[in-house]
């Protein structure tokens, strides 16, 4: 494909354009969370931290963190656990309703999470389980499951049954092949699928505002103040959920840009 | 190599005990997700379907079989003019995305040498969550917001636009910044993927490059595009914080509705027959796609 054309200079415009609609909105409430006035209005006056010293001394800010990060460090865990296992299940047996099965668990990546949200709500309703912090994690459970079985599977159809055959034609059980031999050469995949997890359940709101009881995740305290009335805080609060979600993607880009450029170089 | 020819001390199970303990393999591994799937999410998508036919005393739930909120869900002149709405603003936002996407992932594809770093910083906006994204919108279109100032200063507008903000044009705009990473992507991975020979054999047959583009580069770029539609047409039409935070009176959608019956009026009932809806319209719009891409994957081979 040539370089050539007045089509180029057009195309290098647009995508100009396009970083910068990308990341002046977000941009913007970095900046505003500097911004000492009360209101956030252009252009900004002057600069301060106040609002991030009020964001530590908030206790309502505070324990939505440590929700936001309980939640979705045991969503992680238990969902990279089933999901794994399944994962492993669908790729080395048949088994009536494999297709099916593998539907099923992409449901609730596939359905509006509102759908999801209202039926598992409907549901502990009807049990009589009181919406609280554990049906926030069954919920994002239930979602994750999908993430870990997809990349899961995937990796392990790309490496083919070879290596547990090998390890099981050596004498070790399946469970024994499976821990020793597969399980070590998904160790990158499960490392990248525990990030999407985790920054997912971070920031997941559509299915966890049906779940929610009294206590808030930091992504539904932020959907309450916009509700209810903006404080400057909420840029504050906003800047620092933002940086850690995005902490973790960019490591794992990082990484992934070293491992690219060092396969092109070998 | 397999197990059968190979030699080796102590017994070899025979074969039935072997099928045997295999299936117990595949239960130690299958079972706990088959036992999560089927609690968290079999049985409450099943449950939406029964309480659809359930009828309601105050807050109770009645057990019924009656076609009443189905009927509801047709007959009913706010659902129509909602789901209408809705209709219009997820394929507004599909279009927007796509129209947004393609140049992006053109250029992507072919004419950054350094594409990967280039995609992500496209992507990245995409990892930054969903209710902040939202958010810097509502500080882009309010009233003292960017928008309004710089068209002011632009001397475009006189006064600021009070109606930037709570309308259904601000959902459409939200959602197309929330979601077009999803469209690039999926376009992306698919030009990225383009056999390089077939485009420059198509480059010395057609003459201008934007010939080439619209008679080879998108044809094949067909299951992209599919799979773009197939993820942002569902995400926004099921969508239902963008529009209770930006949309105003005249902007809540078909997920509002359903909110409405689950947050204020407690009817599960009618609320389920509205899930139901909303399910059965995104499924067969996948389906549909699903559809479409096959059948053109057929025709270009």
């Amino acid at each position: 494909m040539g370089k050539t054309g007045p089509g180029i200079h057009l195309l290098r415009a647009f995508a100009l354009l396009a970083l910068v609609f990308i990341y002046v909105p977000i941009g913007l409430v970095v900046l505003f969370s500097f911004s000492s006035a009360e209101i956030s209005v252009w252009p900004i006056e002057g600069l301060t931290l106040d609002w991030y010293g009020e964001l530590f001394q908030s206790e309502r800010i505070r324990d939505a963190f440590l929700l936001s990060l309980r939640v979705a460090a045991i969503a992680t865990v238990v969902a990279g656990i089933l999901g794994t296992m399944l994962g492993y299940a669908a790729h080395r047996f048949a088994f009536p309703g494999k297709g099916l099965l593998q539907r099923i668990v992409l449901m609730p990546l596939v359905v509006p999470g509102i759908v999801t949200g209202i039926a598992l709500a409907t549901m502990f309703d009807q049990i009589e389980l009181p919406l609280s912090p554990s049906t926030i994690i069954l919920g994002h459970i239930t979602f994750l499951i999908a993430v870990f079985f997809t990349t899961v599977f995937a990796r392990l159809q790309g490496m083919g049954v070879e290596l547990e055959r090998s390890a099981m034609d050596l004498g070790a059980s399946e469970l024994r092949a499976f821990i020793s031999v597969v399980l070590p050469n998904l160790r990158l995949t499960l490392l990248g699928s525990a990030v999407i997890a985790f920054t997912l359940s971070f920031d997941e709101i559509p299915i966890t505002f049906f779940l929610t009881g009294t206590e808030n995740t930091v992504p539904m305290l932020i959907y309450s103040f916009l509700r209810t009335g903006l404080t400057p805080t909420v840029n504050a609060l906003a800047t620092v959920s933002l940086v850690i979600s995005l902490t973790p993607i960019i490591l794992a880009g990082i990484v992934g840009l070293h491992i690219q450029r060092n396969r092109r170089a070998a | 190599m397999n197990s059968e020819t190979v030699t080796r001390t102590g017994t070899r199970p025979g074969r039935s005990k072997r099928k045997a303990r295999r299936r117990g393999t595949l239960a130690t591994f299958a079972g706990p997700g088959f036992v999560w799937l089927l609690l968290f999410i079999l049985i409450p998508y099943a449950g939406i379907l029964v309480y659809s036919f359930f009828r309601t005393d105050g807050v109770d739930l009645i057990p019924a079989f009656e076609l009443m909120n189905i009927e509801r869900v047709f007959t009913d002149e706010v659902v129509r003019i909602v789901f209408l709405r809705t209709l219009w603003i997820a394929l507004a936002v599909t279009a927007l995305t796509f129209i947004f996407a393609l140049p992006l992932a053109y250029y992507a594809a072919f004419y950054v040498r350094r594409k990967y770093l280039f995609v992500f910083l496209v992507v990245i906006p995409m990892w930054v969550s969903y209710i902040i994204r939202l958010y810097a919108w509502r500080l882009m279109l309010g009233q003292d917001g960017v928008v309004n100032k710089g068209l002011t200063g632009l001397g475009i507008i006189d006064e600021p636009l009070s109606a930037l903000l709570f309308s259904p044009w601000a959902v459409v705009l939200t959602l197309t910044y929330v979601y077009f990473p999803f469209m690039f992507v999926s376009l992306f991975s698919v030009m990225e993927g383009l056999d390089r020979s077939q485009l420059k054999a198509a480059a010395d047959l057609y003459a201008s490059p934007v010939r080439r583009f619209f008679s080879v580069t998108l044809p094949l770029t067909k299951p992209g595009i599919a799979a773009g539609i197939m993820l942002v047409f569902p995400l926004t039409f099921g969508d239902y914080i963008a529009p209770s935070l930006v949309g105003g009176p005249d902007g809540q959608m078909f997920g509002n509705l359903i909110q409405n019956q689950f947050g204020t009026t407690f009817n599960y009932p009618f609320g389920s027959a509205l899930a139901l809806t909303l399910l059965i319209v995104v499924l067969v719009a996948i389906a549909f796609l699903e559809r479409w891409r096959r059948v053109e994957e057929v025709k270009v081979f």
